[in-house]
């Protein structure tokens, strides 16, 4: 797949490509945007996210979107990269009158959610997405679905407008095993992690924008089936609840399976710009309330809450260039209430991230952007437990990338 | 009252971007097969931040403009919209990033800007000068904007 696309951006850069090209044909008209993106990252720790060990730590990427225009009322896009022939991809639908519009998407639909949207580096000015309310762990998560979308716009005659897109369907992640906490690996066998739907997810985003002032809310109401072999060493207090066993263990190794899996996920954010700068801050929120999972007397959680927060700020220095810092940070209440009751424990700082970045994305000329940055972390809640074994990592640890996107 | 706030808010930017429009002479430009013949600020902005795509008389709109990180471009959306360009490129960002909009046309300088709206029905571009002398030898015309 990789290098089919290589051939055919050869080809496209052959041709001066250095704009948005529109092919017309019998059926409408499409246009074709893109970009081509070399570049990479260390950090100083191992297997960060490496979704391909074989490729390194590359954040090479081919992205082609294509918009078709069947007349005024129906359209339809395809957004294709090296990684995934489908990224997003959606028939539309709308109707329009006056200044409100409502429309029907059908496909594999993008969450519009305005701030920090994870459309992909040529896009978002940013080679990593704050990972306090963008969590990369659990992949595609939140910023993908299969399914149907209604929509309602207006434009008010103040200039300020307002969204609302109602959907149903299925998250698309890029890995199932990301949706977990790290801590769940240090009890349970990580290739054993199942996480699949019982039911559609509802989801409603708003977006209300007014001159330079734009908020977003986003929500998803899930219900999913989890599964994963448990295999931990414990008290055996733990399992009678007779303080006679104090000091005893037991093993326990047994297949846990949680159906109709509550998991409900908000984002709020708002993002002003003034003058040179731009402040974005955003909030997340996500709640599991599974019924509880008992081994022996006691529970094995019954309520799980991540809360993440992100401020960045943004100057556009000149026309060319833009630098940003921010702070981000994320915590979770599972892991350690249940870990540290056995003698498998992982650190407190598993459960939870800090994180500062600095960044700057330089426009080389009208077709061609670099983007270097840096993250200084603390914790490793971003790191998926695929990645990385929570009892033994480290806590502090850094991650430094460089991008050039040539945008076509 | 929260609209209320932001009608007052906004009203100044818009007559400023007014104001700065007769000032600075910057022309709207349509091609000269188009049938509109002047386009209000409101409808400017909206076309430009790319929430309407389709002329009153049912034509799709195509927007031509110079790259988004030009210093013409820019100047051109803070009088015409009141953004700055981090706020605008959100907008971009969320609206034709997210393939729910088509993308607009982005052309080198204004000698290619007049020559692709001329080429275009349905498009609409800008230059800072008064292009009145190059109406012919483009196909173009100039909306009045009131």
């Amino acid at each position: 797949m990789r290098a089919i696309y290589k051939i055919i951006m050869a080809l496209l850069m052959a041709t001066n490509v250095n704009a948005l090209e529109t092919v017309k044909s019998a059926i409408g008209e499409t246009d074709i945007s893109g970009h081509v993106t070399v570049g990479g990252y260390f950090t100083t720790r191992n297997n960060f996210e490496a979704g391909d060990t074989t490729d390194g730590y590359d954040l090479n990427e081919i992205g082609v979107l294509l918009y078709h225009t069947f007349n005024n009322n129906f359209s339809a896009t395809l957004y294709s990269t090296s990684d995934f022939f489908v990224d997003y991809g959606f028939l539309q639908g709308r109707y329009t009158w006056l200044d409100t519009t409502i429309g029907l998407r059908v496909g594999r639909i993008n969450v519009s959610s305005g701030l920090f949207g994870g459309y992909g580096p040529h896009s978002d000015g940013m080679n990593f997405l704050p990972q306090g309310t963008s969590p990369s762990r659990v992949g595609r998560a939140f910023f993908r679905f299969d399914g149907v979308q209604g929509y309602y716009e207006q434009m008010f005659k103040d200039g300020s407008g307002l969204i609302l897109e109602a959907s149903y369907g299925e998250h698309v992640t890029d890995s199932v095993q990301g949706v977990y906490e790290p801590a769940f690996f240090a009890i349970f066998d990580g290739s054993t992690l199942t996480a699949n739907f019982s039911r559609p997810a509802f989801l409603l985003n708003v977006n209300y924008y007014v001159g330079n002032l734009e908020f977003i809310v986003n929500y998803s109401d899930m219900l999913g089936n989890l599964s994963g072999h448990y295999s931990n060493t414990i008290p055996l207090e733990f399992l009678t609840g007779d303080p006679a066993d104090v000091g005893q263990f037991v093993e326990i190794d047994e297949d846990i399976q949680s159906d109709d899996y509550p998991s409900k996920l908000l984002k709020v954010g708002v993002a002003y710009a003034v003058g040179n700068f731009e402040h974005a801050f955003t909030y997340f929120r996500w709640v599991d309330t599974p019924e509880p999972t008992y081994i022996g007397s006691s529970s094995l959680g019954d309520l799980y809450v991540s809360d993440g927060i992100s401020y960045i700020l943004r100057y556009a220095f000149n026309y060319d260039t833009i630098a940003y810092t921010g702070y981000t940070e994320y915590t979770s209440t599972f892991g350690n209430e249940q870990i540290n009751i056995a003698l498998k424990s992982a650190p407190d700082w598993v459960d939870r991230g800090q994180s500062i970045m600095l960044g700057v994305k330089y426009q080389v000329s009208d077709s061609l952007q670099v983007i270097a940055e840096s993250h200084f972390n603390k914790g490793g809640i971003y790191l998926s437990g695929e990645f990385q074994d929570p009892v033994t990592a480290v806590e502090y640890w850094n991650l430094h990338s460089i991008t050039a996107s040539f945008l076509f | 009252m929260a609209n209320k706030i932001y009608r007052i808010a906004i009203l100044p930017i818009l007559l400023y971007a007014l104001a700065s429009n007769a000032d600075e002479n910057i022309d709207i430009v349509v091609s000269k097969a188009n049938t509109i013949d002047h386009v209000s600020p409101e409808e400017i902005y909206d076309i430009f931040i790319f929430q309407n795509d389709v002329w009153n008389n049912g034509e799709p709109i195509t927007v031509i403009t110079l790259p988004l990180h030009s210093s013409e471009h820019r100047e051109f959306l803070y009088k015409y919209t009141g953004l700055n360009y981090l706020g605008y490129s959100r907008r971009f960002n969320n609206r034709i990033n997210s393939g729910r909009g088509r993308a607009p046309i982005i052309v080198k300088n204004y000698d290619e800007m007049l020559k692709t709206v001329g080429e275009h029905t349905g498009s609409v571009g800008y230059n800072e000068k008064t292009v009145t002398s190059l109406m012919e030898e483009y196909g173009i015309k100039v909306l009045e904007v009131y």
